[in-house]
């Protein structure tokens, strides 16, 4: 397998675990909401900036990653929370077209790191370059 | 690379399995079939939102870590919310509510981009949301479960046991002189908890004598 195969079906598995964050929220929960894209680039500039800055490790950087993200939702949902009706909906598709465009550009907020972030290995031990 | 995502898949896969079948899962299915109701048996519904919230952010942020590993850098405009909306519609070709579901839309929807050439690969999402409306509500999800069940039904029947968790029919067991009762009571867009009860209901109007020494009840 080509590597830009493998990357792709990584994508792939990527995404397919951006979905069941979506079945657990609506399809669970039945909280609609129509931009979980911005809470994954949250988590796309925290990682950027725990790996390529801080250089902590990928175990690590997902928590913080995760607890940021968490953190994020909460505060775009709490007002969706007493309001009856499509709230919840407009407010993450409102954040996720503002995140995306916006705040979480670089060209705006110089603090995100562009440029290649090299992989460290995770736990110090299993390296991933193929 | 490929296998530390796919591990990351099968640790999600493993956690919500596992939330689906706690407490925590329960509350949070039965708060959106009835709000109001399920207050009634103590579930906090603030809380209960609260914390579907918090699982959804954390996953979705941790796997924005996980892909900017596997990129290696941080593109803007790598995503757009027209991919908001896209995994959203692929979620709910493959079924609303269930992880089978998510997984299989997403293949579809990958499937899609794949092996068709550019300009088809709307076609291929567009085609399969419309699919799911007109045709199968539950999306591929819900077909596959609707066979799985539709299996598990007629073992059921052939063994003469009755077991609620099925939607389709409650079979009940004959004895000796070879009667079979079949009632074909369960729908289902019957909620969660009025499967339940639905189901109570049906074997308790089951005072046959000959069927009940026979029946089996089974949850």
């Amino acid at each position: 397998m080509g590597f830009s195969r493998l990357l792709f079906a990584a994508g792939v598995v990527v995404f397919a675990i951006v979905g069941i964050s979506i079945v657990v929220l609506t399809g669970w929960a039945g909280q609609v909401s129509l931009g979980q894209m911005g809470f994954v680039g949250v988590g796309v500039v925290v990682g950027a900036v725990a790996i390529g800055c801080w250089h902590i490790d990928l175990s690590l950087a997902l928590m913080v990653a995760g607890v940021v993200g968490a953190l994020v939702v909460v505060v775009v949902g709490l007002s969706a929370l007493r309001i009856r009706g499509l709230f919840l909906v407009v407010t993450t598709l409102v954040f996720a077209i503002v995140s995306l465009h916006y705040l979480l550009n670089p060209i705006f907020f110089s603090w995100i790191p562009t440029g290649c972030i090299e992989r460290p290995p995770l736990f110090g031990v299993i390296d991933l370059e193929d | 690379m490929f296998r530390l995502c796919f591990v990351c898949l099968v640790f999600v896969i493993l956690v919500v399995t596992g939330l689906r079948r706690s407490g925590t899962g329960w509350a949070l299915l039965v708060l959106r079939e009835n709000e109001r109701g399920v207050q009634v048996f103590g579930v906090n519904a603030t809380r209960t939102k609260l914390t579907g919230f918090v699982l959804s952010g954390f996953g979705a942020a941790a796997v924005g870590c996980l892909y900017v590993y596997l990129i290696r850098s941080f593109v803007v405009g790598s995503f757009t919310v027209g991919e908001s909306f896209g995994v959203f519609m692929v979620i709910v070709i493959g079924g609303l509510g269930s992880q089978t579901g998510a997984i299989l839309g997403v293949l579809f929807a990958r499937g899609g981009t794949w092996f068709l050439p550019g300009a088809w690969q709307l076609l291929s999402s567009a085609i399969g949301v419309l699919f799911v409306f007109f045709v199968l509500s539950g999306g591929f999800g819900g077909l596959v479960f609707g066979v799985r069940d539709r299996w598990l039904a007629s073992v059921v029947c052939r063994w003469g046991v009755v077991v609620f968790g099925l939607g389709f029919d409650v079979a009940v067991g004959a004895d000796g002189d070879g009667d079979d009762a079949v009632f074909g009571c369960l729908s289902s867009p019957v909620s969660f908890f009025g499967d339940r009860i639905a189901a109570v209901g049906v074997v308790a109007a089951v005072e046959h004598e000959r069927l009940d020494s026979a029946a089996e009840v089974r949850t």
